[in-house]
């Protein structure tokens, strides 16, 4: 399974690539002098995920909604699948703490496909401008405070959060999107988990960090601090619990139901 | 008085307003129950609109077993759920291969193959985290700038899908556009979680409201009113072939649905009307139901305002439905009958007065015979009658008016003295200038006050009759009632009206004074318009009285006829709450017979009939003299 840093734009990414060598020529006698850690990988995993249902999900299914008229269990689903959570992938975001420079490059950038956003959410320090892509071919109007600005297809929005604080954007074309920025000191990254939640910061520098998980804006979990000495990394053992289930999980076969 | 003609009259105009009045009330009762009609028409119509939108979404859901247990899209779900970062290529074109394969067995599933090769139904093959691995028909297919990237996961029904649920919804796209969205999950195993998801798109276009419209029989119209939009727009419409109304003339207003309550909390509006059309607006179920999306289904409803546009709306259907025969034969009834009465009031009795005034102008009869006459007509030959009077009199002729005995005998007491009558044949009675009066009027006075008194000029005596009371040395009969043979003298305090000659001595001057006293009796009778009517007095007759011969009632049968006339006086008199006591024949006939007498020497007649009659609530007599 491969991690990858969030919202690290692939020009970017192609940019920072070429001056690699080149910072690497500059740094790697320095460090030798200064003595700098060897980098090591950091994973963590976070866990209760499936306990998180996400706004646009929840309220979609509610059953005074007029969202559907049928809506039918599949016997086949084992019951436990049935449940609607929060997709590790998409909704949940692990932010890193720690020292040294940020590492979202020129900008952090939040997609718009599939009727949601992706990720829903991200965690940045003040004057890290962030981006809105529309790679959905629907139209979306991403609205925010005094903001609201349609958003054909390809079209992208920019902007650069002042301060601290959370924002929230929605989209009245697709209710399903709900995205949010949180603007923190001393974020240098933010990791996406995968399918099963682990993360793992590649090659991180030797230094303290300290990960907090988040789900639609809010820290669900955080981390003691992490010291990364080299060379060999560091795993966390406990989990970054996001949530907890209920004892007993409602059956889905009774909520099967057709309006 | 033509009264059955009038009743007529009436009748008619009576039917006439009862049937304007049941005009508008039919009006008004047809409004009533069309608007009520229409009502449950238009809200029939939403309901199975409805309905249908909801078997069809479930005809589609089901119809996506196809392609969800298609074993070429399984395997490429699995293959694409395994790949982290973008789906593989060879996988989105297997997957679109094996769409393009299903998709025409799913639009026949379902009856919608769309038309001119052209298939309105979008599929979509979503893996376990969204992506969307392959898809077909999709009219947005080149808006996306990379297949690869392209996702479905994040809106709830392929969320839920995903999930393991099978699930409808509405989209509005680009404030423009509906989508109906069904979606089904991909399981591969039971008890497993489902790998992907099949999604199926039906853009709500005219195709498909011909499809609504066929399968529901209702107008229908849909429409996007975003709530951030610019206003409400219709994307689609239809109705049936043969239902006449014109879609053009339903004007949505997004204006109207966010002021309607009604709408707002349970997504229908009341019954609305715009133009020739009634209509009732819903939200369509779904996600749309907040971004918009929405469908009005209209009838026809025309209201009819007046008589007039009853007419104007009728076609020829409705005027084949009306009964002719029918309404003919209560327009045939209603004119026989007006007719009838107006030839039975009108034309019969003027035919009648034509007959007689021919009959008048021929010289056939001298006045209007009154009793073949009737009504109105009767009355207008009286006053010819009256008028060839009146002219005759100005010509100086003599009257033909019936003589009134009251005015020839003088006023009768109501209230006989003693047991006879008490006919005044006294000048002091008899001086009222009005010359009229009756036998049983008191106050009435003596037509003839220049009579001679009865001690003057006393009648001869009936000696044929016997009558006890008939004595020339009587003062009069009349005036001396049997109980009291000591009648009472004459009042000489009543101030007689005109001067009174001196009695006469001799029967020279006895005739001279009758012959005045005739004379001015007729003068008063062409004066008098109510005085007995007697013909012209020939010369002769002047001559004959002058003479003073009286003759004698000469047979019994005259003396029958007076018994006769003396009974219906008594009835009469009877009949008018008069007093009777006192009255006998004898008295009655005595008093006749001087009459007859008189009448006989005024107009040389050979008789006199004597008829009673009533008279301002009281009995009276006339005297008819008669020639022949």
């Amino acid at each position: 399974m491969r991690f990858r840093p969030l919202q690290a734009p692939l020009r970017r990414r192609s940019a920072l690539r070429s001056a690699l060598p080149l910072a690497a020529a500059l740094v790697a006698p320095a460090a030798l002098v200064l003595g700098a850690a060897h980098a090591g990988d950091l994973k963590a995993r976070v866990a209760g995920y499936e306990a998180l249902r996400p706004q646009a999900l929840a309220s979609a299914v509610a059953s005074n909604s007029h969202a559907f008229t049928w809506r039918l269990f599949d016997r086949l689903v084992a019951e436990k699948y049935t449940a609607l959570s929060a997709d590790p992938e998409k909704d949940v975001t692990v932010a890193v703490y720690g020292e040294g420079p940020h590492r979202f490059g020129l900008e952090a950038r939040i997609r718009l496909a599939g009727g949601r956003a992706t990720p829903a959410t991200v965690v940045v320090p003040a004057g890290v401008p962030i981006t809105f892509v529309n790679d959905d071919p629907f139209l979306h109007t991403l609205i925010s405070g005094d903001l609201k600005r349609d958003l054909k297809p390809g079209e992208t929005h920019k902007i650069t959060p002042k301060g601290k604080g959370l924002l929230t954007f929605t989209d009245s074309q697709a209710p399903g999107v709900k995205a949010f920025v949180v603007i923190e000191d001393g974020v240098i990254m933010n990791l996406a988990p995968g399918r099963d939640g682990a993360v793992k910061f590649a090659e991180a520098p030797a230094g303290s960090y300290v990960f907090k998980a988040f789900f639609e804006g809010n820290a669900k979990a955080t981390s003691p601090t992490l010291e990364v000495k080299q060379p060999a990394g560091l795993e966390v053992k406990d989990p970054l619990v996001v949530g907890t289930l209920p004892s007993a999980a409602p059956s889905a076969s009774a909520s099967a139901a057709s309006k | 008085m033509m009264l059955i003609s009038r009743f007529w009259y009436a009748i008619l105009a009576v039917a006439l307003a009862a049937a304007v009045a049941l005009v508008y009330i039919g009006i008004n009762q047809h409004n009533r129950i069309r608007v009520s009609d229409t009502r449950t028409i238009v809200e029939h119509d939403r309901d199975i609109v409805d309905w249908y939108l909801q078997v069809d979404s479930r005809r589609r859901l089901d119809a996506l077993e196809l392609i969800s247990v298609d074993s070429k899209v399984q395997a490429n779900l699995n293959k694409a759920t395994a790949a982290d970062g973008k789906v593989p290529q060879d996988v989105r074109d297997a997957t679109k291969k094996a769409l393009e394969e299903l998709a025409p067995k799913y639009a026949a599933a379902i009856h919608d193959e769309g038309k001119g090769g052209t298939n309105p139904n979008m599929l979509f093959v979503v893996d376990a985290r969204g992506r969307v691995v392959g898809s077909v028909n999709f009219d947005r297919a080149a808006m996306i700038k990379d297949e690869s990237a392209f996702e479905l996961g994040g809106y709830p029904v392929v969320a839920d899908a995903l999930h393991g649920w099978q699930r409808d919804d509405t989209w509005v796209v680009d404030r423009e556009a509906i989508y109906r969205v069904v979606a089904q999950p991909v399981v591969a195993a039971e008890g497993a979680a489902p790998i992907g998801a099949v999604v199926g798109f039906r853009r709500v276009d005219e195709g498909y409201a011909r499809r609504v419209v066929e399968y529901t029989y209702a107008p229908v119209v849909f429409f996007v009113n975003p709530p951030d939009g610019d206003g409400l727009k219709v994307i689609a419409r239809g109705k049936p072939e043969k239902v006449d109304l014109n879609l053009d003339e339903l004007k949505l207003d997004a204006q109207m649905l966010a002021t309607d309550e009604h709408f707002q909390k349970e997504g229908v509006t009341s019954l609305k009307t715009a133009g020739n059309l009634a209509y009732e607006v819903s939200r369509m179920i779904g996600q749309g139901w907040d971004m918009g999306a929405g469908y009005a289904v209209a009838r026809k409803s025309i209201p009819i305002n007046d008589p007039n546009a009853l007419l104007q709306q009728a076609d020829e259907g409705d005027k084949k439905a009306v009964p002719v025969p029918f309404v003919g034969g209560i327009l045939a009834a209603a004119l026989l009958v007006g007719l009838l009465a107006t030839f039975l009031e009108h034309s019969m009795p003027l035919g009648k007065l034509r007959r007689e005034a021919a009959k008048l102008a021929k010289g056939e009869q001298d006045a209007f015979p009154l009793a073949k006459l009737s009504g109105a007509y009767r009355r207008i030959g009286q006053d010819v009658n009256e008028g060839f009077e009146r002219v005759i009199a100005k010509g100086g002729g003599a009257s033909r008016k019936a003589a009134d005995l009251e005015q020839i005998l003088g006023p009768v007491p109501a209230a006989p003295q003693m047991s006879a009558f008490s006919f005044n044949f006294d000048s002091s009675s008899s001086s009222s200038p009005s010359g009229g009066g009756s036998l049983d009027s008191k106050s009435a006075p003596d037509l003839f006050p220049e009579l001679p008194p009865a001690g003057a000029a006393p009648p001869p005596a009936i000696a044929t009759l016997g009558s006890p009371v008939s004595s020339p040395s009587a003062p009069s009969a009349f005036s001396a009632p049997a109980a009291a043979p000591a009648a009472p003298p004459p009042k000489p305090a009543s101030p007689p009206s005109r001067p009174q000659a001196p009695p006469p001595k001799t029967p020279a001057e006895r005739a001279k004074a009758d012959e005045e006293a005739i004379a001015r009796a007729a003068a008063m009778l062409e004066d008098d318009e109510d005085a007995t009517q007697v013909a012209k007095i020939p010369e002769e007759l002047m001559k004959a009285s002058a003479t003073g011969e009286v003759k004698a009632i000469e047979n019994a049968d005259e003396l029958v006829q007076w018994r006769t006339t003396f009974e219906e006086f008594v009835a009469m008199r009877k009949k008018c709450s008069e007093p009777t006591t006192g009255l006998s024949f004898e008295k009655f006939q005595v008093q006749l017979r001087r009459n007859k007498e008189q009448l006989v020497k005024q107009y040389n007649c050979r008789r006199v009939k004597f008829t009673v009659y009533e008279k301002e609530g009281k009995a009276a007599l006339k005297a008819t003299p008669i020639k022949d």
